[in-house]
Order: C-alpha cells, then structure tokens, then sequence
C-alpha cells in the first residue's frame, strides 16, 4: 500500500507532543484513511504520562504546509486512549473534498488531557465592580446596576471548529443538528431549514469545515456548548462574566470603544445598517477566522466579543433579571425556556454588538451564525 | 381553413373564427412533461420550447420531453457527492455523506436522519436485484435496513466498513470490532479491521483485514496473513476466491494461496468474468487475470487508477479510472459526453437492464446513460433555485430564466443564481447589442453581453414586462405604469393606459408599442396613442398577453374570454369553443418554425401560422426576394464595368 506520509516528530506546541512514525494510508480505490501510530516513545518525555492519553488527528491537505482538513468522522484509537500501538481509521468521503486526498499529510497529537489546540488561550479578569446593563437600551437591558464578580478566566476567542473537533473525535458526541438531521441556516436574506446541516456542514450538503477549523464552531445547541466546556473543564460563563470581559468597567459601548462606535469595520465581523445580508464589507461573508479583528478587543483582551457568532452563555434568560438580580457573582433566572446568547454575529445590525445587549433563545436552537466561548473560575 | 362570420357588438365590429378541426394543435400538461399548468414559454430556436410550471421547467423539443427540472423546494437530490452506488430491477440506489437517494422506477427519493438512517454518513453499501432486504446501508452510526415505514437499526451500530449479503443472511463489519458469521460455538472473530466482506456460493463467508479469514458458519478460520491487507474480494464462476491485496492479486483454490504474477499495484477493484476476472489495480492499469495467468487490458494507462467496475449484459465493462469513464470490450474506449465532463470526477459505477449508472465522489451527482445519446445528469446543482418562473429567454448558449429568487442563468448542466440583479426578477429582454434587461421588483437591470456586470436603473415600481423598440429606446411596464427609456431620458406614458396596471408588451413589424393592461390594449405608434377596449371588439378588457405574429396581426390573450387576433380593424375571436384548452390565456408566442402557441392556464396549444391570412401591406414571396436580390446584383455588376470602360 502507498504510504502517503511518514511524519517525523516536529513542532512541539506547548501541552501536545506530535507523534512520530505515523503511518498513513489509503485504501486503494476507497474514501477509507488508515494511520498507524506507534506510542509512547522514549522521545515523549517530558510529557508525564500514565498508563493513558488523549490522542487528536489533523490532516494537511498540502503535505504539511498547513492542517486545515476536518478530521471529524475517525475511529479506533483517538481521543482517550489506552497506552499501547494505536489504529484510526478515517473515513474521508464525509470529511473532505476528494481532491484533497493526493497530497494528504496526517499528524497525530498526544497530550496529558483533552486536547486543546495551541492558542486557544484563556484570559484572567479581576476580581471586582462593574455597571452591567443599560437604561439607554432595550427594556430588558435594564436597569443599568452595579455587580460585584469574584476574579475568574475566560476564553480570548470564540470555541473554534478546530477544539470542538478534537471534543467529537475524543466523546463521539452527536449534535442535535445532527440526530435530527437538519438545522437552520441564515442564507440569501432568509432563515432556512435545510436538511444535513450541522457544525461540520454549517450551511448544509456541500458545505465542509475545510480552511475553517480557525472559525468558530456553530450549528451548536445549548447542551453541546455546555459539554465542551465540562470536557475541556471549564464551564460556560454567566451572563454577568460575560459582559464584563466584553465591557471592562467604563461603561463602555462597544467592547473596542465608547458610545458612537457605530461603524465596525475593521473591529468586527457583522452585518451593516441594512442588515442581514451576507455583507463582505468586513472581509469576511460569513464566520471569520477568531480573532481577526484585533481592534475589537475588550479591555481584557478578549476578541470577537461583538460579531463573528452569537455565544451562549450559562443564564436563563429573564428579561426583568436585571430588576431583582443578585449583586454579587449572579447566574440568571433559576429556571426559564430560553438561555441567554450574547455578541452578535457575522449578520446581525450594529446595534446588536452592543456588550449589553441581550440575545436569547430555547437551548435547543442552533444555526450557522451561533456559537459559545469557555470560562472558568480562578484557581 | 379560416372562415369568418361577422357581428356587430356593441356598435363596433368583432368576428368569431370558425374552426375546421384539426388547425389547432392541443399538447397538453402531461405530453409536455409538466406535473401542472403551464405559465410561461419560449421558443428554444430550434423548434421546440422551453416551458416553466409553477415549481418546474421542461424543454420540449417538438416531439420530446428532453430535460425536466423541478425547484428546489420540491427536488429529492440533498447532496451530489456519490459515494456508493448499487443498481438493479430499474432502480439504481446511492450513497452519499448526506444520506441515500433513490431514483428509478416510482418517484424520485432521499432517505436521511429523519427517515430513519442512524447517521447520513454513507459508508459501505449493499443493494440490488436478488436482495430480499432490499438495500442495507452501512453508516457512520452502524448498520440500517429499509422497511416499509423508513431505515431501521440493525446490529452493528458503530461505523460499518463493508457488508456481504447472502439470501436473508446479512453480515456487516464495524470498525475495529470483530464480525458474527454465525450461531456456532464462535460466532465472533475474524479480523478487527476488517476491509472487504463476501460469501462464496457455498456459504462460506470471506472477510479481508490484514489477514484473509474465513467462517463456514460455526466458527472462524485465519486463512493466511496477506501482505499489504484485503482490499477486495471476488468468487469466479470456478468457485476460485480472488483476494485484492495492497500489493497485488492473489487466488485462493484448493485451499492453497497463490500470488499471481502482473498486477504491480493494489488490486483495488474485482470483477469476476467466467473463469477468470478483471482486476482494475491502484496505479497499474486494468488487468484480466484467469488461474493461470494475467494480461493486461488495452486501452486504459498502464498507470491508471480504477476506482470501480460494472459488466453488461452483453459482457461489456465499464471502468471508471481517474476519474473517467472507459467503456471497454476487447479494448478500452473513453466514453465521453458533455454531462460526464459536468459530473466532474467519477467514482462508483453500476449496470442494470440496459443503464450504466455512475457516480461523482466530488458532488457531480449521478450520470444515467442509457445509451451514447441519451446521457443525463443528476445533481443538486441543477435544481431551480424558486418555483415561480415569470419570463425565460434563450439567448446564445445560456436560457436566462427571471425567478422570484431573482435572475437564474441555466448553461450546461447547472443553474447559476445571479447575485447582482435584485429580487424578484419578472421580465427578460434582450437589446439590439445583445446585453440583456431584466425587469425586478425594484427597477430594471442590465445584464452586459458577458453576463458579469449590472446597471440598475430604479423604477417606482416592479417591471412585469420590458420590451426593447426598433429605436433602441426600453419600455418597461408593470402594475404601476408605463416608462419609455430613451436617449433623451425618461417619459411616462402611463395618463395615455386605458389601465396603469400593464401586463405584457410587444412591439409589431411597423415599430409600434402595443400595451396589453388589466382594462384593455393600447397602441403607440410613435406619433400617438390609441386604445381598444370592449366596445371595440375586444373579448375582454382584461388582457394578459400581447403577440406581434410574423404575418402582420396582432394577439391578444386574455384572463377569460380566450384570445384574438387583431387585423387593424376586426379582432377574430379565438376561444375553448374553438378548441383553446382554457379561455385563460397567460402568453402567446412563435416558435419560430412555423407555429403560434397560446400558454394556457390547461395546457397549450398551437396553430400553423400558415393558416393565418396574411396581413402584411405588401406579402413578398420568397422567390420574388430571391429574384430581385439576384437582379440588383447584375445591375451592380454592369454598372461597376461601365464606370471601368468610362
């Protein structure tokens, strides 16, 4: 059989070791990928293994250049594995383009707990005062109060396809896109419900995830944010830690800037004044790569917290909260049919990437403009 | 033959048309392959039509139903990408990572989640004529059967990597576990990875990994290690198991294994012929092998990649090897056709009663070949992207179509939304420099003659009709009025409209602007305007439709009363009395050989125009054209002489 790629160690990232003498290859005349890997090695110090591993595989589609291939339908041994020789096998018909099979390069990822890909920091917020919500908005972005956080971290970027691939090859978790066997899609001025879309097909057949494992992941319902984060051990951030890295403690506007800021090319990846049409005028027509607008950051330094997707967050949502909310370290509503989304995304009015304002859905919607990010508390 | 009584209405003159049976030409929804009424129609230029229904477009070409398209709403195709393919007893099945399509006998079909399948991913496949399950699909999520009510789940439920199928035996491997072959002692074994399934017709059931293994029902037998793995299986009429290795082709018989000499590369593909089979290698061509000895097929590279192979009724083969189709009997032949060279690169390929049907991996959908000439193409790509068609135009190579999802260009095989004319597009026209005006709901657009750029000329209101005069100048009509776009700006002629609300257009050999509007016809003779109502001899005053015909007169359709034609001073009566399908008249048009067609809301039908006086001031025949073109050109030439002599 021809083998496709033979990889040595190299590139070590922070966190992940590359395996070497991967073996890969293609069962002749079939979609089917088949990699070998042999581990652990003696190379594989200073990784303080135990007699398991968290395993991730990326493809290349240039030979190594770069690893922007979905890997998302494998099996064998991947994601938490045990200690020994190890076999995936990839079925690529679902993942890839054919044509991106002739100079198919394979890498495969070990590290001490789930895989996240290098990058994807996270980002400490103080301990302390802010003004969450305002009287110059919405009804229920009132009233404007003071809230007390204890200091926690979040996510810079928005959770990327590239993570939440490496959540999927390690649970096999199937989406509700996916077991229902469709899901909506925002397309040509209209809401569409079309039949296999999901978070690795956003906008349906014909659609892949290839040179966008670096957007962020969407099609994902409530439970499927919360599950990455637990799996990644994190958690979703409430409403309150939400707002306040998107915020900072100036009241301001816009995460980049003060009231007036109406105009958010260059800082965010939305839609305009018209709304909703798939407006290039950012340089993107849809998901943009995280963290593409660098003078978007909030006073924290997060990205993408107005525009690019919508992102859950972990409160139910109540539009009078903000009226009887707890003062310190608050969740939202004890119970209610929607939770809260917040940021806007790639087609949403400039009004909506306001940091207070409050977008909120039933757990259960998904579509191809929405997606989360991960916080957690200090330790 | 036309025979006219007249009557009086109304103090104005009017005429019915006596018919001779037979004038009209009934082609009715059915005949022309449309599922409902007709709503709109062009002639294609070679005789035939293009007719749009509400949710779907047919070309007729006069004696034929030659392509039909249904909208997107209502098409079955979800995803283009053909991964596997099974075909038998007029039904051809196929595998997709969306789901399974069905097309053949009965309506068109897609089975996905919501029908049942464990997952949409399609990874192996088993279908076919003599399979009591019918088809068995193998997915990403295990595998699923087809009952009468949708998929159901059967055992194994992780990814599925092959299946064989005997009679009601069913077994199916799954990544990295181990196979059941029966209810013996040790049912489960065989190999963990297991590449390739199938039972010889003894009942014992072969399965590839790294090893060949065999099961006789009671329990499993490692048969021998195969370096380079099990690729492919096949049985010879001889009862001899063919194996396909990653690194050649090997035979198993007399329960000795053999390593045949000639394939060099993997024998991806088997095909058992007689007593011997064709082996389609990964990068060494294709290859006839019998237990004696291999020889290499001419026609396909001594490099070639083969992907699949189907054999005929007549023992042809079809091939697919990088990406083409080859059809081979003593030779291989590349089988080419433009809906091949549409459908991209082609993988799976299977035959059944007379059809080879092969599949895209690449979303090129699923070719149906029938025969050299009859060639169609499957693919999502094709469908119409809205269900209202309100205008078609053929022009050049491209039938430009105005949708309520905007401007559709269709070429080829695919129909291409065009983002730069706004939504709704209504109304086509093309000028004399060729550049074609669309009419939307916004204004009017212009289309250059390489359909790339748009220039926008907003309107109050929606354009329903545009027409293009002998001076160049643009009218567009709609529900608010009339605009003539000139050199010199615009004029709104809209005071001079027996009604504002104008439906169609149609500018006559004289030059003359004829309006059809919801309360009678108007006529702009470039000085001034005239209008004709009931009490003129109109049927009705609603008039959808307006035709200049080739022989001078003037059509009107109307929403009701049937049709007429107009010859300066009477309007001949044409009407469901008459054998018109409906008195609801949508469109009236030429076809451009010879006929006029009434668009009717059941159906069309067609009249000779040969059969029509002749209204034209001076009919010139052909000959006398011929003859005096003939004339001048000896006058031309003597006087060219003369001036010489001079």
């Amino acid at each position: 059989m021809p083998a496709l790629a033979a990889l040595c160690l190299a590139v070590p990232a922070v966190g992940t070791t590359e395996l070497s003498k991967v073996a890969v290859v293609r069962l002749p005349g079939t979609l089917w990928v088949d990699i070998s890997y042999p581990w652990p090695a003696a190379s594989l110090s200073p990784l303080a293994l135990g007699d398991s591993a968290w395993i991730a595989v990326e493809a290349s589609g240039d030979g190594g250049d770069s690893y922007d291939l979905p890997v998302i339908t494998v099996v064998g041994d991947v994601g938490h594995v045990a200690i020994g020789k190890g076999r995936i096998l990839w079925y690529t018909g679902a993942d890839i383009p054919v044509d991106r099979l002739d100079d198919l390069a394979i890498r495969v990822l070990l590290s001490h707990g789930p895989s996240i890909p290098d990058g994807l920091e996270m980002i400490p917020v103080p301990a302390g005062d802010f003004h969450m919500g305002t009287d110059q908005g919405d009804r229920q972005e009132g009233p404007m109060h003071v809230i007390t956080l204890d200091a926690y971290w979040i996510d810079r970027y928005e959770t990327t396809n590239r993570a939440f691939q490496r959540f999927v090859q390690d649970t096999g978790l199937e989406t509700l896109a996916e077991r229902e066997g469709r899901s909506v899609i925002y397309r040509d001025g209209g809401y569409l419900t079309i039949e296999g879309a999901s978070w690795w097909r956003p906008s349906g057949p014909g659609s892949d995830l290839t040179g966008r494992l670096d957007h962020p992941v969407v099609q994902i319902a409530w439970d499927e944010a919360d599950a990455y984060c637990r799996w990644a051990g994190k958690r979703l951030p409430t409403e309150a830690e939400w707002e306040r890295a998107a915020r900072g403690t100036d009241r301001r506007t816009y995460p980049w800037g003060a009231a007036g800021s109406h105009t958010p090319v260059a800082r965010a990846n939305a839609g305009t004044e018209n709304c909703c049409h798939e407006s290039a005028h950012d340089g993107y027509l849809n998901t943009a790569p995280v963290g593409s607008f660098p003078q978007g950051a909030s006073p924290v330094g997060a990205l993408d917290m107005a525009g690019n997707a919508w992102e859950w967050t972990r409160d139910h949502f109540d539009p009078s909260f903000y009226a009887d909310s707890p003062r310190k370290n608050p969740i939202g509503a004890a119970s209610g049919d929607e939770r809260v989304l917040r940021g806007g995304s790639w087609i949403s009015y400039p009004f909506m990437l306001r940091t207070t304002y409050r977008g909120h859905h039933t757990p259960d919607t998904r579509h191809n403009y929405s997606g989360f990010r991960c916080a957690r508390d200090e330790r | 033959m036309w025979v006219t009584a007249k009557a009086v209405i109304g103090g104005a003159d009017t005429s019915d048309l006596d018919w001779v049976a037979g004038d009209l030409t009934l082609l009715s929804s059915k005949a022309a392959g449309l599922k409902g009424p007709p709503i709109k129609a062009r002639a294609d230029g070679a005789g035939g039509l293009w007719i749009a229904g509400r949710g779907e477009l047919v070309h007729w070409t006069g004696s034929g139903i030659a392509e039909h398209h249904l909208a997107a709403q209502t098409a079955w195709m979800v995803d283009g990408r053909v991964t596997h393919l099974a075909a038998g007893q007029g039904v051809v099945w196929f595998g997709t990572p969306s789901g399974i399509g069905r097309l053949g006998v009965g309506a068109p079909a897609w089975f996905g989640p919501a029908s049942g399948l464990p997952d949409p991913r399609i990874t192996a496949f088993a279908a076919g004529a003599g399979m009591s399950a019918g088809v068995l699909a193998g997915t990403w999520r295990g595998l699923s059967r087809l009952g009468p009510s949708g998929f159901v789940p059967m055992f194994p439920t992780a990814p599925v990597t092959s299946i064989a199928v005997r009679g009601d035996r069913v077994v199916a491997a799954a990544a990295g576990q181990l196979s059941t072959c029966g209810s013996g002692a040790s049912p489960v074994g065989g190999p963990r990875w297991t590449t390739a399934l199938r039972f010889s017709t003894d009942g014992i059931l072969w399965a590839g990994g790294d090893s060949l293994w065999s099961c006789d029902g009671s329990r499993w037998r490692r048969v021998a290690a195969i370096p380079g793995g099990v690729v492919a299986l096949a049985e010879d009429s001889g009862g001899r198991m063919w194996i396909g290795s990653g690194k050649g082709l090997l035979l198993f018989a007399d329960d000795r294994l053999r390593t045949m000499t000639g394939p060099g590369a993997a024998a991806a593909a088997l095909q058992p012929q007689g007593s011997g089979v064709l082996v389609g290698t990964w990068g060494d061509g294709l290859w006839h092998c019998t237990h004696q000895t291999c020889q290499r097929h001419p026609g396909i590279s001594q490099e070639a990649h083969v992907a699949a192979m189907a054999v005929g009724t007549a023992g042809e083969v079809w091939v697919t090897a990088d990406g083409a189709l080859y059809h081979c009997g003593a030779v291989c032949k590349p089988f080419v056709h433009p809906e091949l060279a549409a459908a991209g690169s082609l993988g799976p390929v299977a035959f059944d009663d007379g059809v080879v049907w092969v599949g895209s991996p690449g979303g090129g959908g699923i070719v149906r070949i029938e025969n050299p000439r009859q060639v169609d193409l499957y693919t999502p790509d094709r469908r119409l992207p809205d269900t209202d068609i309100h205008a078609l135009l053929p022009l050049r190579d491209t039938l430009w179509l105005a949708t309520d999802a905007g401007l559709v260009r269709y070429a080829g095989s695919r129909f291409v939304p065009q983002a730069s004319v706004a939504s709704p597009a209504l109304s086509l026209a093309v000028d004399s420099q060729g550049r074609l005006w669309v009419g939307t709901g916004r204004g009017l657009s212009r289309i250059s003659a390489n359909g790339q750029q748009a220039h926008i000329l907003p309107m109050a209101g929606a354009v329903r009709t545009v027409a293009v005069d002998r001076a160049g100048h643009i009218w567009a009509g709609g529900p608010d009025g009339l605009v003539e776009i000139g050199d010199s700006g615009r004029i709104d002629h809209t005071p001079q409209l027996p009604n504002a609300s104008v439906r169609d257009l149609a500018v006559d050999a004289h030059g003359s602007i004829w309006v059809a509007t919801s309360g009678g016809l108007a006529r702009w003779n470039q000085d001034a305007w005239r209008s004709y109502t009931r009490q003129d001899g109109l049927p009705s005053d609603v008039v959808w439709a307006v035709h200049a015909d080739s022989r001078g007169g003037i059509w009107i359709g109307t929403y009701g009363a049937g049709a007429a034609r107009f010859d300066g001073e009477t309007f001949r009566r044409l009407n469901s009395s008459h054998g018109l399908p409906s008195n609801v008249v949508r469109q009236i048009l030429d076809d451009g050989a010879g006929n006029i067609w009434f668009v009717t809301d059941l159906g069309l039908a067609s009249l000779r125009l040969d059969l029509l006086p002749d209204l034209r001031p001076w009919p010139i025949p052909g000959w006398l054209l011929l003859g005096t073109g003939a004339l001048l050109f000896v006058l031309a030439l003597l006087l060219r002489r003369t001036r010489r002599g001079s």
